[in-house]
């Protein structure tokens, strides 16, 4: 078939049969989720029009303050970049998903189709959306550079011609280096680290960005351009597209091309083992994947969940689970190991993780003090308590709430184990609750611990103490068993209002786990949190900063009042979501 | 075996997905200690008769009793008396094939002192010995299959309910799994199966239903399904007769 049709032919009959499967998920979409689709359409919209008018005045600017037009070259530059980095980075997760998760891969390398051809149809189709966004994203600020310097119509052919060339190189650099790790580690293995890195560069990203104190004060204009020219690197792409669209729109336009051709050298050089892995290697990589009845023992370490002689914990209830139902139990036992086996679920809780550790950091090396403006102590300690509280709220709830998001459609297929067995409605909805809700008390305890120890650290650092006693001063335990309280209530609102979300939109087919969450309920979910959150947060922390401030009257009459209306709101969201996510459970799996 | 208690009875069993009727008005009765085989063509309603049998899907109308619990009205006791190894055998993959099978007898409330015993035999009755403490996720279909059963037997089921279930066995299992089940049948488990493989049903079953598009053509033991067909042939003849199958005309047509 395929010497018939012609490689060329081949690519194109399986993108389009994927075109027209993506159309018709689109056209069967129900009302709600179309409803999401045009919200996030005119966010995405909104975005780019942002990025038009930025680089229409920040060109304009540059030109005016420097007084050369060579200063606003920045702009393509650091569009370009930013193109190909995020490129690259799409490329790879994106080519390990359509190149060998995906569910078709059995019927197409298994018809007479070439692997050449389904390689190239899956690499082109899976990769065209998310290089949509990112060739826009890219375009408009060209475009907004070119309008402020009333450029002529070479320098959007050159704009256009440089945006269809850029996605070539990270693609296929990407896409190479995909199918040479598959063909000696699995590719869901692969899948899961690669989560761990994305997540990794971001933590990283976060705290550079968060430590640069230069970055929190007023930077100048020339500050910045600074930073932007460190764009310009001879050796980049990005440098080598910015010489083309200035040599042709400026001149001298031989320059220009000389360029472009370099970048298409390259991008050429890089084809070349794209070809041969499509054909060759791509191959032994999915036969791999096929390889049946591995033998998967778990690592053993000191960790809870890597203890797979404990079987038994999940058939009886012990330890401080043992006044619990026997099915209950079972629950909460297999989520607590199921989870943290999982590298993909780790990678979900590194990022807001990321935030907690940053908040540390910034305790201990550049503390916020109140005490500096002359305020007394006594003001202080409540208010950095209340500081606490909301990173460790914050942080825990991100974390534990996705799981408890998840609570159900995280069962997957598996589901039909517990449809199918004794367990109540009320023992499977409380066993999902207690196994989010401990974790997120444990951990939203330890931040809290961890950011006054930092702080108390810091104390003793700076004010040449001896470091225990500092540590005590720092810490004081009243307000943190406070914050602590404070923290498992908001918890227990927050873990229960997504459980009731998470049972009235699961998903149990799903292939990836980012399938879990749709868009609609991602939405929905932090606009209740955060309306839950503030609310009852606010009632809760009421006493703390009036009794200090002595603003509303008797602090007594304050914390009754404060801690009624927390504790009343939490209860109702508590009790009520669990109502929900009980009623619910009849129709799960179904 | 005694067949004249009812273990398992559904009366106008019936579920609609949208307009489509899926299962329509099925009435059922199986013996304790019976062997019944559920068989169909294609989309006939076998795996959501079974579905709904079990308790995973409600049914639209109709009632289910088993062991004479009311399915609808008190879900939770009649699902403690049985078990159901559904035709793909989805497992977490990030579980030990024995602590799956904990998981399971935690959730059925097993005794601890039982479970530990049971586990054990079962698991190496089923040649999984040797690798219960591996992942799941390294286990073939078969491997999966046989951790299913195993789980479906930890708490002593009085009936069984099998999709499919020599789909992905080897010879071996395969026949273990038919003994392992006339075994259990002869100590008053009921069974009931449904599968596409007329052999085994003519081998193992004592009863049986033909559905064809959600509603019974047929039912009872083979020498009765022979007189409700008009056929003194095969089993397979009697299906085909009553499920309609293609002509010999139809198919030389198709294949020109």
């Amino acid at each position: 078939m395929d010497s018939q049709l012609g490689l060329v032919a081949s690519v194109l009959r399986l993108v389009r049969a994927r075109w027209r499967i993506a159309w018709n998920t689109l056209r069967r979409a129900s009302g709600w989720r179309r409803l999401v689709g045009v919200v996030v359409a005119v966010a995405l919209g909104f975005l780019v029009l942002m990025s038009l008018v930025t680089s229409f005045v920040m060109t304009r600017v540059l030109v005016g303050v420097f007084e050369r037009v060579e200063a606003a070259d920045v702009i393509p530059v650091a569009a370009y970049s930013s193109g190909l980095m995020l490129s690259f980075m799409v490329s790879f997760t994106v080519a390990l998903a359509a190149l060998y998760l995906s569910k078709d891969l059995d019927l197409l390398l298994g018809s007479p189709l070439s692997r050449r051809a389904v390689f190239f149809s899956k690499l082109i189709a899976g990769l065209l959306p998310a290089h949509g966004v990112i060739l826009a994203l890219t375009a408009l600020p060209l475009l907004g550079h070119g309008l402020a310097q009333d450029q002529d119509w070479p320098y959007y052919g050159a704009a256009l011609l440089s945006l269809l060339a850029l996605p070539i190189l990270p693609v296929a650099i990407g896409a190479t280096c995909v199918v040479l790790i598959v063909r000696y580690v699995s590719a869901q293995r692969v899948g899961e680290i690669v989560g761990l890195i994305v997540v990794a560069m971001t933590m990283s990203l976060a705290l550079v960005l968060g430590s640069a104190r230069q970055l929190q004060q007023a930077i100048s204009l020339r500050d910045l351009m600074g930073i932007l020219e460190r764009f310009r690197n001879p050796y980049s792409p990005a440098e080598w597209l910015t010489r083309f669209l200035v040599g042709v729109s400026r001149g001298p336009a031989a320059d220009g091309w000389l360029w472009f051709g370099v970048l298409l050298g390259v991008t050429a050089c890089s084809l070349v083992p794209l070809w041969w892995v499509a054909d060759t290697v791509y191959d032994e990589g999915w036969l791999r994947m096929q390889a049946a009845a591995r033998r998967t023992l778990l690592r053993r370490g000191f960790l809870p969940w890597q203890h797979t002689d404990r079987a038994a914990e999940l058939s009886r209830p012990s330890g401080l689970l043992r006044w619990l139902p026997g099915p209950m139990v079972a629950i909460i036992r297999k989520d607590w190991r199921v989870i943290p086996r999982d590298l993909t679920n780790i990678a979900g809780v590194l990022s807001p993780l990321a935030i907690g550790i940053f908040f540390i950091l910034q305790q201990l090396l550049y503390p916020i003090r109140f005490g500096e403006s002359g305020m007394p102590q006594g003001f202080v300690q409540p208010l950095l308590t209340m500081l606490s509280t909301a990173v460790a709220t914050g942080v825990a709830g991100m974390i534990m709430s996705r799981f408890a998001l998840t609570a159900f459609s995280f069962e997957g297929r598996s589901y039909w184990a517990i449809k199918g067995s004794p367990i109540s409605a009320r023992d499977l909805v409380l066993g999902k609750f207690i196994s989010a809700w401990v974790p997120m008390g444990l951990l939203g305890g330890g931040l809290v611990l961890m950011l006054d120890l930092a702080r108390g650290f810091n104390d003793a650092r700076l004010s040449d103490t001896a470091l225990l006693p500092a540590l005590a001063s720092g810490v004081g335990q009243g307000y943190i068993l406070y914050a602590w309280f404070v923290v498992a209530v908001l918890g227990a609102g927050i873990i229960a209002i997504s459980l009731a979300l998470g049972a009235a939109r699961p998903n149990l087919n799903w292939d990836s786990p980012h399938e879990m969450i749709t868009p609609d309920l991602g939405c929905m979910s932090l606009v209740l949190y955060a309306g839950y959150a503030g609310v009852a947060g606010m009632a809760l922390m009421l006493p703390l900063a009036t009794s200090q401030f002595r603003l509303l009257g008797s602090p007594g009459l304050l914390w009754a009042g404060g801690l009624t209306v927390g504790l009343g709101i939490s209860a109702v969201a508590v009790l009520g979501s669990l109502w929900v996510a009980m009623g619910e459970m009849a129709s799960v799996g179904e | 075996m005694t067949h004249s208690e009812p273990m398992v009875r559904a009366e106008g069993l019936t579920r609609l997905y949208g307009d489509f009727v899926a299962v329509d008005g099925i009435d059922l009765s199986i013996g304790r200690g019976e062997i019944f085989g559920v068989l169909g063509p294609n989309g006939a309603g076998k795996t959501t008769t079974l579905r709904m049998l079990v308790g995973l899907l409600r049914p639209s109308t109709g009632s289910i009793v088993v062991d004479g619990v009311d399915m609808v009205a008190r879900p939770q006791d009649a699902r403690a008396r049985i078990a159901f190894l559904p035709d793909t055998p989805y497992l977490y993959d990030k579980l030990t094939a024995r602590e799956f099978v904990h998981f399971v007898a935690g959730l059925y409330s097993v005794p601890p002192e039982q479970v530990d015993r049971r586990s054990d035999e079962l698991l190496t009755l089923f040649g999984l010995g040797d690798r219960a403490d591996d992942l799941v996720e390294g286990f073939s279909h078969g491997m999966r299959q046989k951790v299913v059963m195993v789980a479906a037997l930890i708490h002593a089921p009085k009936v069984i309910f099998l999709d499919e279930p020599t789909v992905g066995l080897d010879p071996r299992s395969a026949r273990l799994l038919r003994d392992i089940l006339r075994q259990l049948a002869d100590r008053g488990t009921t069974v009931v199966l449904s599968t596409h493989i007329l052999e085994i049903a003519e081998r193992m079953c004592d009863r049986m239903v033909i559905i064809d598009k959600g509603r019974v053509v047929a039912m009872g033991t083979v020498a009765e399904l022979h007189e409700q067909a008009h056929e003194t042939s095969s089993l397979e003849d009697i299906f085909l007769s009553l499920t309609g199958g293609p002509a010999d005309a139809a198919i030389a047509s198709v294949l020109s």
